[in-house]
Order: structure tokens, then C-alpha cells, then sequence
């Protein structure tokens, strides 16, 4: 497939992180979900997901700024009609890292502290929305130079107190300026206790959201806006946060702030807190809302489809946006051309009833063994054991006789691809860019061969068992809790006698909070996707409920990327004693039970 | 806004100064103990920091031993938790109150941080920025050059922190520009590096290293990080913090004003400290560290040492464009 001459990206999965994507490219590649379209609302959401579920892209993508860039009819409607301003504001680790040095505080300190910080990130990110609106509804240059200028001058009196401000880079310049000399001085407060910090920059002192709001009013009285507009202030990775500032932000939450909503992203389980500052903590539907993306969308998209069809659109979709943003956008490739089939997972790949029947007799238990010989020959051979067990045997055969350093194909093809990627945009894209990069005569897309893409995954797969151990607070215990439940169905898998009901799947039955909060980080970072019930999607499930290891860990532990059937996690930390796997770690947990 | 300025500086140089403060850290590693054995000028105040959860080691004990009663400083290490900044900056605070200058006088630090956590070498560099000692104040760093002697194994990361006084302002936060400096660990950089999520990322690696083949030992050891996140990688020597800080200068300057740059010091202490000292002079560039613990291995040294002489200046001697 030959490579039209343009100037648009080559490799269109080099990126794998909406972070690092620019205002050019990200509109190109988004995905417009329903989840998405939810959020342009005037409504408080919390939006939960885990590592590379796409939250950024979205929260992103509401900002004023991309939202504009994107070609889409309603959004073209939203910007048009000017309802929704939407104003990115990523907490970065490199600020919000620093909040939690700054243990010489009190909590009144504390608190300012970080009102402070985070009034001065708003007013920032605000710069970049008002650029965006003011060369969005002023077409005439002339006009905008006026426009720009005015607004700079009045919202630098209002922020600074200062005349001779007439630019929004000098207006950036001024807060930048600002935001160090009070850093400056609260580490000299530290030794001069008679130094007044509060003196600096004191318009960011008044209240949270106080100076942004100041600055949207400003705004408003030089460009025209509804009454009903809502102003979205989008906070990223609130997950950096501590408790203590969730409380704040929720007290921000519990009221309807001059046209103002939040959008905050954070990770499962990571939204410490409902209290607030006042007596009467978060009421989750008066208040607030939460959307839930690692299986919201995905189902929601399918509406009654299997969980595969819901993948592999979201899959598809992705790719050829991708795809259509770049120089390839005429080759006329699929996802499909490039991986080709499944051999394990795919119905293509068909296995025939007497050869189907012998690996049942050699690899079944005598229940299934007899099923399978009553309905030989018949429909319901394939219906109701064939393409139950097809996935599974086939994968045990394979491991069973493989010797040596002889090339696998296991886990290879369209599906296996899409089932490993578990609707992680980040997993897809990251695996994509291993397969365009793989090919030994330079980087394209040319069909992928099996071996290589069985190479490609079981390496991702592995890199992401191995690099959990160094996650903060708890990444050895993550590793090791998961390192036995991928032990126990690995064992379950090739080491036991299989029935159509495979155990992939475990229900949380420990009643322990240590345990717990393991399994809630796991789920957090991708590696560990609850089981939600369809009748409600928002709700994630709290020291209860059905998990499944995430499907891009199946390639490490020789695992079918399958739900299949439960099994209590306490019967796994037994296994762990009983078979001496993961011992050390299942024995504390034994005695805690 | 005053300015951390780097010279390097002789051993000779160092001899020949006299100083008013001391500061020294005891821990597990045999070098530790290195420099306070081969350092005989006068030093008006000694303080010698210990750590709190290393009081079992024998390692520890025996260098505890040194600086109480074999060496001649006969001090008892003042015994901090990792995290204790609080005591540390409060004990500077103790040991400066009192000094009383001359006219003509300047105020001599010396810190060996061989074996002080960056957090603590940044906190002692943040309370001689942020103190007034009204005269200028020379502060020459030490380090005495370690050979590991045992692998280091992954573990879990601490809870990632912006280094006291390095905090950077999130003004122009559109953009990230991530300058990771490398060492032994692949885990630490990689684990940072998809949560601070930059747009651009730079590597920094010694050359030359410690010994002859650490500088291959960190390519192969940082294989995946710079293959899969890095976009260049630079090298600079660890026998230099003055090189090395000028080094990072020109790795982040275009991007002041433009976007936060963040360093992330994995590597040895001297690229550490070139890291902490671009963090304090520049407002756009923070330094952001997750501590792996310490190896619990004897850090033998090679008897070399690499002295930087930091002072602190009213106002930065560079022209920003």
C-alpha cells in the first residue's frame, strides 16, 4: 500500500496520548461518543476511568479551543450558538506535587495555598480559552486587536490592579510573573515568620474560581453571550489530589456558581470524598453526576450488541480516524487487512466436529466429554459446546504442544487485537504503532504476521505485569494479588480438566479493606475492569461485585481474553496456600480472613 | 530575585576555605563516611543528619560511631525521617540564628550529600535561598563517587513530589517538556513519565560515568524509556555539576515562556543537584522526584570527589530573551 504525498503525519499512531496531542491534530482523531455529547451540558460531572481510557481526549475536547477545531455538526451548532465554553485546566503532577510538600502548613494555609495555585491555573487556562472565543467571533483582524486589547486592559485591572496591560500574552507574562514571586515568597515566610504572603497577588486570594469568574464577566461585556451560556471548567487528573482537596472542590459542586459547571476527571475510586466544606455533603444526582468511561460508552454504543461488536466498532472507529488524519488516508487499508484473523477467537477459523470432539476428549471433564458425544454430529454440537469451548481448547493445545523457542500465533488477529486493546484508546493506539513500526523493511502498513503480533502482545503484556510493581502507595501488593489470580485461572486453563463454564472472572468476597483498595488501584490503572450490571453504568461496585483481570494481561498468564464464569477471590488466596503460588502474599492474606 | 550560580572547584580550593556551617548526612553507605574523614578544614558547626529508619543497619551504626566518637567532629547525627524536612529546615534555622557578620564577612557552607536524599540536599539548598544572611553566602556541595555494588531490583515508587523550593509556576502549563536524568532504575523514569504525561522528552545520561562502563549500563538499563518515550538523549559528564547545569540550560531554554518544564532526576546526585539548581533559578522549570528507597547496599566509594561551589547571587548574570 503505497503512502500519498502530503504533509499530513506519516505514522498515524505515533501519538498514543491525547496529553501530548495538539489543537491541530486532536479534533482530527477524536471520537464523538455519546458519553461526550452527555458532558456538554450545564451539569456538574465527575468523570471516572482508568489509565488511557480516554479522559483527557475528552476533557480536552470540551474546551472552547478543540471544540471549535472539530468538524462535527453539533459542535459546530454549540460554538455557533455559544451555550458551552468549555476551559481546560490540566492539574499537573508538577504542581499539585508540590502541594504535598508543603508540610510546613497548617490546614488554613494549606487550604489558601491551594485556592491560591489553583485560582492562578484557571486564570491561565482561561488566557487560552479567550483567545479561543475572541478569534472564533471575530473574523476582522482589526477587530480582534481591539477586542484583545480591551479585554486585557480590564481584566488586568481586575487581576493585577495595573494599567498598560493591552494583550493576553502580557497578560499571561503578568500572572506568571505573579504566581513566582508568591512561591518565592512562602519559602521566605518560612524563615521570617513577619512576612505577609496574602499581600501578594491578593485578587487570587478572594475566593475559589473568584478571579475567573471576575474574567468571564469582563468577557461578557465584550462579546455576546446567552443568558443560558454555561461556562465548563474542566479540571484534569484530579486523582493527583488528596482528600482534602476534593472537599474543597466539592463545596464548589453543591452550588450552582454564576453559569459556572465542573467537568473533573479522575480515576476509579479516586474521587476521595462526597463531604464538603458545609454540613451537607454531595448529593450524587442533585449535584453532581458520574460517568463512568471504561463501560459506559462501549455499551451504550452497542445498545443490546455483544461486548465484541461494541469493541470493535469503538476499535474501528479509532483506527480510521487515525487513519483519515493521515498520509495513508487514500491506501485504502483496514484494520482487518493489516491483523487478519484470529485463529483462536475468530468464526472464520472453523474447527471441525471430530477434531473438535478429540481435544474435547483429551482436555474436558467426563460431564463435558459425554455431552459432547451425545450431540455429536448435530447443530447443537457447535451451538452449545463447539463455540463455547473452541477459544479455550484451542489455546490449550497450543501451549500443550508447544516446545521449545518455536513461534506462537495465539494471540494474533483482528479479535485478539480488539479484545486485548479492552477499549483502552491508549492500549489500541500503543499496539498499532508496535505493528506499524514492526515491519522489517521500514515503518507502513503492510499485513502483520501472526508470530509478530503474538511477539508484540505477549511483550506489551508483560511490560504491563512487570511495570506495576513501581506504581506509588501500592504497586508491589497490586502485582502480587494479580500475579496469583492470573496464576489461579492460568492454572484453571491448561492444568485442570475444562468444561464449557471456564472461570476467568472473580467475585469479591473478602471482608477486608487492605484487599480492597489493592483490587480498586488495579482497576484504576487499567488493570482490573469490574463486571457492571446494565441497569447501571455510573455506579462502580465498592468491596462487592464481579471482576475480571483486564484482557491485555491475558497474553502474560496464556489467559482467554473471556469474561467467563466467577469464581470467589477467596477461594483463589487459597489455591495460593494450598498450591504454593504467590505463597508469602496469600498467606497474610489468609490470616486477615 | 536572587540566583543560584555553579562553579566547579578544586579539592585544593576547598582546603584552603574555612566554614561557618558543616552539614553532613550518616547512612548505610560505606561512603558516607568518605569526605567528613578526608575534610580537615576548620568548620565553626558541624551537623550531621541521620536517617531514622536505617538505626538497625550495622552499616549505619558503624558509621554513626565515626561522627560520634572516632572522627573529629564528635557529633551525634541528628536523626530525620525521610520526609522530616520540617526538623531539617528547622535545625538550619537553629544552627544559622546566630551568626553574626562582618562587614567584609561572608557566610562558608559545606554539604556533603553523598548520601542525603535529594529531598533533603533541596531543602538545605531552598533554606539558603530563602534566608537572609545579610552578607553573601558561599555554599560548596560534595560528592564523593559511589561504586553500586548491587543491582538494583524494581520497587515501588514513593508518592511523586515537587523538591522543596522547586516548585515551578503552572502559568504555562499548555505544554509539558520532561527532562528525565537516568540511572540504574528503568522503572522509576517510566512510571513518571506516563504520569506527568510531557509532550517532549529529553534524557540526560552520564558520560563519563562513575566508572568506566556505568554510562552503558544506563542505556541498557533505560532501553525502553528511551526508545519509547525519550525524543534525544543528552550526556553530561558527573564530574561536573557546572557543565551538567549548563548542559540542561541549553536543553530547556527554548522552551521558557513556551512551556512548564519539569526535570525528573533519576540519575547520579550531581546531574541531581544541576537539576534542583535550574528548578530554583528558573520560574517555568520544576523538579518533581518519587524516591525507590535505597538499595540497602554498601555504596563503596571510588575515592573520587566532585566539589561544586554554589553562590548565591542578588540577581540572575544572564540576559533572557
Amino acid at each position: 500500500m503505497s503512502l500519498s504525498k502530503s504533509s499530513k503525519i506519516i505514522n498515524p499512531f505515533e501519538n498514543d496520548n491525547a496529553r501530548n496531542s495538539t489543537v491541530e491534530d486532536l479534533p482530527n482523531q477524536f471520537v464523538w461518543t455519546k458519553t461526550f455529547e452527555r458532558l456538554i451540558s450545564a451539569k456538574n460531572h465527575i468523570v471516572l476511568g482508568a489509565r488511557g481510557s480516554g479522559k483527557t481526549a475528552i476533557v480536552k475536547m470540551l474546551s472552547h479551543e478543540y471544540l471549535s477545531k472539530i468538524n462535527h455538526p453539533k459542535a459546530r451548532s454549540i460554538i455557533r450558538d455559544k451555550k458551552f465554553v468549555g476551559i481546560y485546566v490540566p492539574m499537573r503532577l508538577s504542581w499539585v506535587g508540590e502541594l504535598k510538600n508543603a508540610v510546613w502548613l497548617d490546614n488554613a494555609e494549606q487550604e489558601l495555598h491551594f485556592k491560591w495555585k489553583l485560582n492562578i491555573s484557571c486564570c491561565a487556562a482561561y488566557i487560552n480559552t479567550l483567545r479561543s472565543c475572541i478569534d472564533c467571533y471575530f473574523p476582522d483582524a482589526g477587530e480582534r486587536a481591539h477586542v484583545e486589547r480591551s479585554v486585557s486592559e480590564k481584566i488586568a485591572k481586575a487581576w493585577f490592579d495595573k494599567d498598560n496591560i493591552y494583550t493576553l500574552r502580557q497578560l499571561r507574562d503578568e500572572l506568571g510573573e505573579l504566581e513566582y514571586k508568591k512561591m518565592l515568597a512562602e519559602q521566605r515566610a518560612r524563615v521570617d515568620r513577619s512576612l505577609v504572603v496574602a499581600l501578594i497577588g491578593g485578587a487570587f486570594e478572594l475566593g475559589l474560581f473568584e478571579p475567573l469568574k471576575r474574567a468571564i464577566t469582563i468577557t461578557k461585556s465584550f462579546i455576546n453571550f446567552p443568558e443560558d451560556v454555561a461556562w465548563a471548567v474542566c479540571l484534569d487528573e484530579a486523582e493527583y489530589l488528596s482528600e482534602f482537596h476534593h472537599v474543597i472542590l466539592n463545596s464548589h459542586l453543591r452550588t450552582f456558581a454564576d453559569g459556572l459547571v465542573f467537568k473533573i476527571t479522575t480515576m476509579p475510586y479516586k474521587h476521595y470524598s462526597l463531604e464538603t466544606n458545609t454540613s451537607v455533603p454531595l448529593n450524587r444526582k442533585d449535584d453532581f453526576t458520574y460517568v463512568y468511561l471504561d463501560n459506559l460508552d462501549l455499551v451504550s454504543r452497542g445498545g443490546k450488541k455483544d461486548e465484541f461488536e461494541v469493541l470493535r466498532r469503538f476499535s474501528e472507529d479509532i483506527f480510521d480516524k487515525r487513519v483519515k488524519s493521515s498520509s495513508w488516508a487514500d491506501a485504502g487499508i483496514t484494520l482487518q487487512t493489516l491483523l487478519g484473523s484470529s485463529y483462536l477467537l475468530s468464526n472464520e477459523e472453523t474447527v471441525d466436529q471430530p477434531r473438535m470432539l478429540s481435544l474435547i476428549d483429551k482436555y474436558c471433564n467426563e460431564k463435558t466429554k459425554r455431552r459432547a458425544h451425545d450431540l455429536f454430529g448435530t447443530k447443537k454440537f457447535d451451538d452449545e459446546i463447539g463455540r463455547k469451548l473452541k477459544g479455550a481448547i484451542l489455546l490449550r493445545d497450543l501451549r500443550a504442544s508447544h516446545r521449545g523457542n518455536a513461534r506462537t500465533v495465539a494471540y494474533s488477529g483482528y479479535e485478539m487485537v480488539i479484545r486485548c486493546s479492552d477499549g483502552n484508546p491508549r492500549r489500541l493506539i500503543s499496539l498499532l504503532n508496535s505493528f506499524y513500526n514492526a515491519s522489517s523493511e521500514g515503518a507502513g502498513f503492510k499485513p502483520v504476521s501472526n508470530t509478530v503480533q503474538d511477539k508484540i502482545l505477549r511483550s506489551y503484556s508483560y511490560d504491563e505485569y512487570r511495570r506495576m510493581v513501581y506504581e506509588p502507595n501500592q504497586g508491589e501488593k497490586v502485582q502480587n494479588v494479580l500475579s496469583l489470580i492470573g496464576k489461579y485461572f492460568q492454572d484453571s486453563l491448561h492444568n485442570q480438566k475444562l468444561s464449557t463454564d471456564m472461570r476467568l472472572s472473580f467475585k469479591f468476597n473478602v471482608n477486608n479493606d487492605d484487599v480492597w483498595s489493592v483490587v480498586a488501584d488495579a482497576i484504576g490503572l487499567g488493570l482490573v475492569r469490574p463486571i457492571i450490571e446494565r441497569s447501571d453504568f455510573d455506579t462502580l461496585p465498592i468491596k462487592s461485585g464481579v471482576f475480571r483481570l483486564s484482557y491485555i494481561l491475558s497474553p502474560h498468564f496464556n489467559l482467554l481474553p473471556r469474561r467467563g464464569e466467577e469464581i470467589s477471590l477467596s477461594s483463589i488466596l487459597s489455591f495460593g496456600v494450598e498450591r504454593g503460588v504467590d505463597r508469602r502474599v496469600t498467606s497474610q492474606q489468609m490470616e486477615l480472613l | 530575585m536572587s540566583y543560584l550560580d555553579v562553579n566547579d572547584l578544586s579539592i585544593e580550593e576547598l582546603d584552603s576555605t574555612e566554614y561557618d556551617l558543616s552539614i553532613f548526612a550518616c547512612g548505610y553507605e560505606e561512603r558516607s563516611i568518605f569526605f567528613p574523614g578526608l575534610f580537615s578544614s576548620a568548620s565553626s558547626k558541624v551537623i550531621v543528619f541521620g536517617f531514622s529508619d536505617s538505626a538497625e543497619n550495622s552499616d549505619y551504626k558503624l558509621n554513626s560511631a565515626f561522627y560520634s566518637h572516632s572522627s573529629r567532629y564528635k557529633v551525634d547525627p541528628i536523626v530525620l525521617g525521610y520526609h522530616d524536612v520540617n526538623k531539617l529546615f528547622a535545625t538550619l534555622l537553629d544552627a544559622v540564628e546566630n551568626f553574626v557578620a562582618g562587614p567584609a564577612d561572608s557566610f562558608k557552607v559545606l554539604v556533603d550529600y553523598s548520601s542525603m536524599p535529594r529531598l533533603w540536599y533541596s531543602e538545605i539548598l531552598n533554606f539558603i535561598k530563602s534566608y537572609d544572611f545579610g552578607v553573601p553566602v558561599v555554599c560548596d556541595f560534595v560528592y564523593s563517587v559511589g561504586e553500586h555494588v548491587k543491582a538494583y531490583t524494581g520497587s515501588q515508587l514513593s508518592d511523586p513530589i515537587v523538591l522543596p523550593g522547586c516548585g515551578g509556576i503552572s502559568t504555562y502549563n499548555k505544554e509539558t517538556v520532561g527532562i528525565f536524568s537516568l540511572g540504574f532504575n528503568e522503572g522509576g523514569p517510566i512510571c513518571l513519565h506516563r504520569k506527568i504525561e510531557p509532550d517532549k522528552t529529553f534524557s540526560l545520561i552520564a558520560r563519563p560515568g562513575a566508572l568506566e562502563d556505568y554510562t552503558e549500563k544506563a542505556i541498557q538499563c533505560n532501553k525502553v524509556f528511551l526508545e519509547s518515550c525519550s525524543m534525544g538523549t543528552v550526556y553530561a559528564p558527573i564530574d561536573s555539576v557546572e557543565r551538567s547545569y549548563s548542559i540542561l540550560r541549553e536543553m530547556f531554554y527554548p522552551y521558557l515562556q513556551v512551556a512548564s518544564v519539569v526535570m525528573v532526576p533519576f540519575g547520579p546526585k550531581p546531574h541531581a543537584l544541576a537539576s534542583i539548581l535550574a528548578a530554583m533559578n528558573y520560574p517555568e522549570v520544576a523538579c518533581l522526584y518519587s524516591s525507590m528507597g535505597g538499595s540497602g547496599a554498601a555504596v563503596k566509594p571510588t575515592t573520587e570527589v566532585v566539589i561544586s561551589r554554589i553562590k548565591k547571587l542578588d540577581a540572575s548574570p544572564y540576559i533572557r530573551f
